[in-house]
């Protein structure tokens, strides 16, 4: 600890920090104006000088100047209020003082400062200029007759989210802040407006809806990917008028301006009931008895295994538990699953098959928590935990780790969070990075090492990176307790460095030094998300990476971990709470004693059920045992599952179909009763983001006509004869906790595995499959890929602020490409499949390779899995349409 | 979203095939090298004069940068454009040394023979007219530039004839010069040893082997063969040598700090940005004697374990950089730069870059900024440059003079260098006697002589007719002095002690024609155009000083102006971030200690004793 006085007050603190946060801690008040919590010092207002002794004659700022022993600092004397009042009046002679149509009036920085030291008068007047204000960009306003020139915004877009977009412009007396010599066009994420101290970055879809002081303030999380940020939702007369995140200020476009989503006009606000093809509106009662009249129809037809359940990666824990638990307990089944069995399920099989299951022990009934979302498990000190939740990591702690390897994945539309951490980790020194994608993405620039491999050859890759760092070092032993790594290379024998370099297309002193790189590095972290999971063999690609990891991994070390992409923000909540046909809440097996408690009086089926596409295959074949319903708890299965014209046409058999949504998508459409839902802010519960931490939704809107999931869950089952009754979602969750023990300890914004576990990985190298080939022989290569600005289809609706920036999806090409198709952009193309054709607009991307395209798979037109077989890459045919 | 645009040089309307062509082709070979962008926009603005939208477009995607860094780090740069100009860049100096001796006269007539305001282009697209805060060619002031050639001791006469010239074509290759202002042996020189000028205007600076002849590279020799980089340091050490840039650090005590790092890379940087107003010594010495300047930063490498040297050598001084750069090659050719010198295990590169009009970037972590590519924002200290620099790692950054000492204190001996001189400055030092003199010139004599000999023995003493007034000590920054301080000997303390400073050993002599609010407010217009921008004080502050002195000037002062002055120096003195806006206010607070009558006369009678300001 270092000791000082500050103002004569002794103080202690811990070294390595600040002046001004050790004052800010003590209740000291020092004004700053460029200084931010979630930013390193700037230094560039100078307002928060302090006299420092010992120390050089001049004050120095108490925002970049650390503690030491024996410091005598004063914050308040003459000389420093002449100082302070005369910085501010030199601000404040070029700001535009136009405070009542301000949009930052009531929360400005300057204001507060302005009145805190008492400036009354500037006594100075400056030739006014005319403010080149910027209309023109979309979502954000700039304002430079307002800007302070703090920097802060600067430094947010370069060291945290990474776009640069924003930076200083001309110097001395004429600095302002700008984006060159053309409009914003950035990630949209707005991060820059809510660390702006003033209002010189304005937020279009805030701009005078409310002053600060009218709003009301709730904290929730975030439903627009697997991030689990949680942000402040601000509401004035029962609307949204702006989400904020108050700690680290950062949010991705879709989480700030994503929220009007809620107004949408083509929102379901009553229940629909299908008669003679076509739907009519219906009151809550009818619509429920029907469906539960019909499902009990077909069950007692049929059998309970005729009722099939789909949750949803976007409902709630508490949702998608009660959903599974209508099917178990209710119905006796195991006939649950969930969409991310197209990706994020492949890649925990595979994690399983690699490192086991997880299971804990020495988590015991604790007291009951004082948090409504807070387990009732405690940790002992004997607590242990084995299986692969105890090799995934947290994106807090990503930066700590040395390297990081992405493979497939463009980081920031899949998990823009996690986009932010490996910003942060590349400020560090001694952090490296090695970007393996197809195509050119943002983090290539932070890259120590970029592999271009041919699409879908990932697995390739793996095993060429692992051939090449145990050639080059043929002692190796992982430091992960590993089984069967003899039989692993023997498996691997055949695949030279050389010939995986040849197929994968990556250089092959590239794909050596990437692997010494890994093999160098003393806390290496694999990330990769749904880009190379939705592939048909997607589960192999992860098994590649899963063994990668087995042999480079440091579990010791912190950040070392893996990191696979769960894309919505409760798709690993979706699985982790057992809507799986083979698992139980808790990851825990079939045969789980504490989990079948909660089924009581009914025992689990000890049978598991369908997966979803083993549905679709039986219904296609017109199978014995094929689902008559389908009970969804939302999800557009059209829109997301491949090959679209089979789901439609399979999905048409099924004799009833009902279909909980907020939107009357393609899928709903095919439904015989649809039933609106309640969405992020109208409804309460929780989500288990892609990294295990817990957020908590809180219900701030009063939903209009619709109800949340676990209330028509509850109703459904009432009717079907099933007690499924509940005060709350807060108490769902306490009946789920108790029997999962892999969320002991789990707490709002903490993370499962809590961290009291004394983990123990240990692995089994598992070979994969190395066959790479794309059937068909059309000459491009199609990746249906995922947009920055949307979320699934969730935010396509407007009047969503993301479709302001990305409307629609296009077609994006190599220029060689384009020009050997005479396409230019804007152009629409006709691009075909051996099952079936779009149109798209065209747009061109040197960031792709010649021969590859990419196409966004959000859209409804259009509609990219038009186009797919049973991959999220398919051989595709362009001409001009 | 694409955070990057267009990765190809698509032909438009600006950009011609061929211009993407050299385009792509000046962008690979500066791709993957620190702080590419500033070499790269450099180069590009040769191919059309200017830096359009279009390029920067594709610099930004070829070189994986956003194009608000593009434009936010051209922008910064007054010698980078983005707006079509002419082919001849005309930079008339608007110093305070060039003001005194008739610059704003020089504008005029320009202006009148162009017929085009300043920054406009004639309408052939012959000339654009612009100002330079400091074209760094004090002796032979006014001055101005044309391209890469400057032109000195400008009389009407001498001015259009340059044009004349220019528009028949007949502008000279500045690489054919023999030096881009004077012959330095036409300047009086001091009598005994010199040890840094010494082969100035006797060697041919192309030819390596007249330095050879001359002893050169002999230090280097020693150094690497015979002596420890630690040995080496405490040579320095003991010299007592002190930086030659302006604040007089112990060099040797600089590099005992970066010496022990176990960080690799380390980097050494001469500092060549060389915009101090009055300052033209460093020039000398490059245009000079370039490898006397490369076997001290060669050195400076080996004493500090670093494998790479910069030189950031000022925008303006086209002559230094191109005998600098051959200088370097031929060092390579000859082994004294490159892998294992010398039979040694000791490897070094160098690597010559360019300012691109920017003064602060002579501060050590701006011009570090620089050197990375980005606007020349000095950085917060700690830490330092020595331990944390370039791409974060230890560099040490010295002056042109400073190397230029290394190895006569190599050769000779620590001991044998700590005699010459005064023990407060030991060593030889370069003095440049400016402004309102006879013969302003450039000497070498140790430290110690006196102010007024400095003036009266080598600057000739004021003009005929003429009484001296005040003199501005050590460049721009520096505080005024009168006559009191004339018997001060130029060192570093002496002078600290007398009211002034040493700085760079530039004094600017003022006699009773130049008036203190006039001079002032160039000054102030100096620092104004050259403040970076960054911090509040001198952002702000430096813009307002200006404002005061020009309408003071005009004989527009207000009541509570010199208060307001004096309440924007010590804010400007106690918080600006660097010391630039640091020092800014110096001058004008010792205007006001010594010349305070002088400014009330502009202030309340609206009068200029000096008969300078014009009110009309």
């Amino acid at each position: 600890m270092v000791n000082l006085t500050i103002d004569g007050r002794a103080i202690q603190s811990e070294p390595g920090k600040t002046l001004l946060e050790v004052a800010k801690e003590h209740g000291i008040f020092i004004p700053y104006l460029c200084y931010h919590p979630a930013l390193k010092p700037i230094g560039s207002c100078r307002i928060c000088v302090v006299e420092v002794k010992p120390g050089p004659p001049r004050p120095l700022p108490a925002c970049a100047t650390y503690v030491a022993e024996g410091q005598e600092v004063v914050t308040e004397s003459p000389r420093l209020r002449a100082i302070r009042q005369e910085l501010m009046k030199l601000v404040l002679i070029n700001h535009a003082l136009d405070c009542p149509i301000c949009d930052k009036g009531g929360e400005c920085e300057l204001q507060e400062l302005t009145h805190a030291l008492g400036v009354g008068q500037v006594d100075l007047e400056a030739q006014p200029t005319a403010p080149n204000i910027d209309y023109v960009s979309r979502l954000i306003e700039r304002h430079p007759d307002r800007c302070v020139t703090c920097g802060r915004c600067v430094h947010i877009c370069r060291d945290h989210v990474g776009a640069m977009a924003i930076n200083f412009m001309h110097r001395g007396y004429f600095t302002e802040l700008g984006s060159g010599l053309l409009p914003l066009d950035c990630e949209f994420c707005g991060s820059c407006v809510d660390i702006c101290p003033v209002g010189a970055l304005i937020n279009k879809t805030f701009k005078y809806r409310a002053r600060a002081w009218e709003v009301e303030r709730a904290e929730t999380v975030c439903p627009f990917c697997g991030g689990g940020c949680t942000y402040q939702v601000h509401t004035r007369d029962g609307q949204v008028v702006r989400v904020v995140n108050e700690d680290s200020v950062l949010l991705c476009g879709r989480g700030r301006f994503g929220f009007p989503v809620l107004t949408a006009e083509d929102r379901l606000r009553t229940p629909l009931i299908k008669e003679n093809g076509a739907f009519r509106e219906a009151d809550w009662e009818e619509a429920l008895d029907l469906a539960a009249r019909r499902l009990k129809e077909i069950i007692e037809e049929k059998g309970p295994g005729a009722v099939y359940g789909v949750g949803s990666p976007r409902a709630t824990n508490e949702a998608n538990y009660l959903f599974q638990k209508f099917f178990r307990a209710g119905l006796g089944t195991n006939q649950v699953d969930n969409p991310a069995r197209y990706h994020y399920v492949r890649a925990l099989e595979a994690l399983a098959e690699i490192f086991g299951w997880p299971q804990v022990e020495g988590a015991e009934a604790g007291p009951r928590p004082r948090e409504a979302y807070a387990s009732p498990l405690t940790l002992t000190e004997a607590a242990k935990g084995k299986g692969f939740s105890f090799v995934l990591g947290t994106i807090e702690d990503l930066p700590k780790a040395d390297l990081a390897l992405v493979v497939g994945m463009d980081v920031t539309p899949e998990l823009p969070p996690l986009g932010w951490a490996i910003n942060e980790a590349s400020l560090k020194d001694d952090f490296k990075l090695i970007v393996a994608n197809p195509r050119l993405t943002k983090f290539d620039r932070n890259a120590a090492l970029s592999l271009r491999y041919a699409p879908g050859s990932e697995r390739l890759l793996a095993a060429g990176l692992i051939k090449a760092l145990l050639t080059a070092h043929p002692d190796w032993t992982p430091a992960i307790p590993a089984q069967g790594l003899e039989e692993f290379k023997e498996a691997l024998k055949k695949a030279t460095v050389k010939e995986m370099a040849k197929k994968t297309g990556v250089d092959e002193a590239l794909l050596k030094e990437a692997a010494e790189l890994l093999a160098q590095a003393k806390a290496p972290a694999i990330i990769f998300g749904a880009e190379l999971l939705a592939q048909d063999k997607g589960g192999q690609n992860a098994l590649a990476l899963a063994d990668l990891f087995l042999l480079v991994g440091q579990p010791e070390a912190p950040g070392s971990r893996l990191y696979p992409v769960a894309e919505k923000a409760n798709t690993r909540g979706v699985c982790e709470v057992g809507v799986l046909p083979d698992r139980l809440p808790g990851l825990q097996p079939l045969t789980s004693e504490l989990a079948a408690k909660i089924f009581a009086p009914q025992a689990p089926a000890s049978q598991p059920g369908l997966t979803l596409p083993e549905v679709l295959d039986r219904l296609e074949a017109d199978a014995e045992d094929a689902p008559q319903a389908l009970y969804a708890l939302g999800g557009d299965f059209l829109r997301w599952l491949p090959h679209r014209s089979r789901t439609e046409k399979v999905l048409q058999k099924l004799s009833f179909m009902v279909v909980q949504d907020a939107f009357l998508t393609d899928t709903a459409k095919l439904a015989d009763v649809v039933l609106p839902v309640a969405v992020f802010v109208e409804q309460e519960g929780t989500f288990l983001s892609s990294d295990g931490r817990l957020g908590v939704s809180s219900r701030v809107l009063s939903p209009i006509g619709v109800k949340p999931d676990w209330q028509i869950i509850s109703e459904l089952g009432r009717r079907l004869g099933f007690p499924l009754k509940y005060s709350g979602p807060a108490a769902i969750f306490q009946e789920m906790a108790p029997a999962m023990p892999l969320w002991a300890g789990a707490a709002p914004r903490a993370t499962v595995p809590a961290a009291g576990f004394a983990a123990a990985p240990a692995g089994r190298f598992v070979p994969f499959d190395l066959d790479i080939s794309l059937p068909g022989r059309r000459p491009y290569v199609l990746i249906v890929g995922k947009s920055l600005q949307h979320s699934g289809s969730f935010t396509t609706h407007q009047p969503c602020g993301t479709l302001v920036v990305t409307p629609g999806a296009a077609l994006e090409l190599h220029p060689e490409d384009a020009a050997a198709l005479n396409l230019a952009a804007g152009d629409s193309a006709k691009v075909i499949s051996s099952y079936g054709e779009v149109t798209a607009p065209v747009a061109l991307s040197a960031d792709l390779p010649p021969g590859v395209v990419l196409l966004a798979e959000h859209f409804g037109e259009p509609a990219a899995h038009t186009l797919t077989l049973n991959s999220n890459l398919v051989r595709v045919s362009i001409q001009k349409a | 979203m694409k955070p990057l645009g267009p990765c190809e040089s698509v032909p438009t309307a600006q950009m011609r095939q061929e211009v993407c062509d050299s385009l792509q082709a000046l962008i690979s070979r500066h791709r993957g090298r620190i702080g590419a962008l500033l070499p790269t926009l450099q180069d590009a603005q040769r191919i059309l004069g200017h830096i359009p939208l279009e390029m920067q477009q594709v610099i930004a995607a070829e070189l994986k940068l956003s194009g608000s860094q593009v434009f936010g780090a051209m922008s910064f740069y007054s010698m980078l454009a983005w707006q079509p100009r002419g082919q001849y860049i005309i930079r008339v100096c608007g110093s305070p040394c060039c003001h005194l001796n008739g610059a704003a006269a020089l504008l005029e007539l320009l202006q009148e023979e162009l017929g085009v305001p300043l920054g406009g282009t004639t309408a052939d697209r012959l000339f654009t007219l612009e100002t330079s805060a400091c074209l760094g060619a004090c002796e032979v002031s006014p001055a101005m530039q044309v391209n890469e050639v400057v032109y000195g001791r400008l009389t009407p006469g001498r001015v259009r004839e340059v044009l004349s010239d220019y528009r028949a074509g007949q502008g000279p290759d500045y690489r054919d010069l023999p030096y881009s202002t004077c012959d330095f042996r036409e300047f009086r020189r001091a009598p005994g040893e010199s040890l840094l000028l010494e082969n100035v205007g006797l060697i041919d600076p192309l030819n390596l082997e007249d330095y050879l002849k001359r002893g050169g590279y002999t230090a280097l020799e020693k150094a690497l063969t015979s002596m420890t980089p630690e040995a080496v340091i405490e040579e320095v050490k003991l010299s007592g040598l002190r930086g030659r840039g302006g604040a007089g650090f112990p060099t040797g005590l600089k590099w005992s700090f970066t010496r022990p790092l176990p960080a690799s890379p380390k980097y050494v940087v001469c500092n060549a940005d060389e915009g101090e107003p009055g300052t033209v010594k460093d020039r000398y010495l490059m245009e000079g004697d370039p490898h006397k300047v490369l076997e001290g930063l060669i050195i400076a490498a080996y004493a500090v374990g670093a494998a790479h040297g910069f030189i950031y050598c000022r925008g303006e001084y086209y002559l230094s950089r191109h005998r600098l750069q051959h200088a370097i090659d031929q060092a390579r050719e000859r082994g004294f730069l490159g892998k294992r010198l010398l039979g040694t295990d000791f490897s070094c590169t160098v690597e010559l870059r360019s300012g691109a009009g920017s003064y602060v970037c002579g501060e050590e972590t701006a011009l570090i900024e620089s050197l990375e590519g980005k606007r020349g924002f000095p950085r917060l200290k700690p830490p330092f440059p020595g331990v944390v620099g370039v791409q974060g790692q230890p560099t040490v950054v010295n002056n042109v003079e400073t190397l230029a000492n290394l190895p006569a204190i190599i050769n000779r001996g620590g001991a044998w260098y700590r005699e010459i001189g005064t023990p407060d400055t030991p060593g030889a030092k370069i003095f440049q006697v400016m402004g309102q003199v006879r013969t302003p010139q450039v000497l070498e004599a140790p430290t110690g002589m006196t102010l007024g000999d400095l003036i009266q023995v080598y600057g000739g003493g004021v003009r005929p007719g003429r009484t001296l007034k005040m003199i501005q000590t050590g460049g721009a920054s520096g505080s005024l002095v009168t006559r009191a301080a004339l018997k001060t000997p130029l060192d570093f303390g002496s002078l600290e002690a007398a009211g002034g400073a040493l700085g760079s050993g530039t004094m600017l002599v003022m006699d009773d024609s130049t008036c203190v609010v006039d001079f002032l407010r160039c000054v102030a217009a100096f620092f104004a155009h050259e403040s970076c921008g960054q911090c509040t004080p001198c952002r702000e502050g430096a813009a307002w000083i200006l404002e005061v002195f020009t309408r003071l000037s005009r004989g527009e002062g207000r009541e509570g102006d010199l208060d307001f002055l004096l309440r924007l120096a010590d804010t400007l003195k106690d918080a600006s971030l660097c010391p630039l806006g640091q020092s800014a206010p110096v001058p004008l607070l010792s205007a006001i200690k010594h010349f305070r009558p002088e400014i009330e006369a502009h202030l309340k009678d609206k009068t200029c004793p000096a008969g300078v300001c014009r009110f009309d």
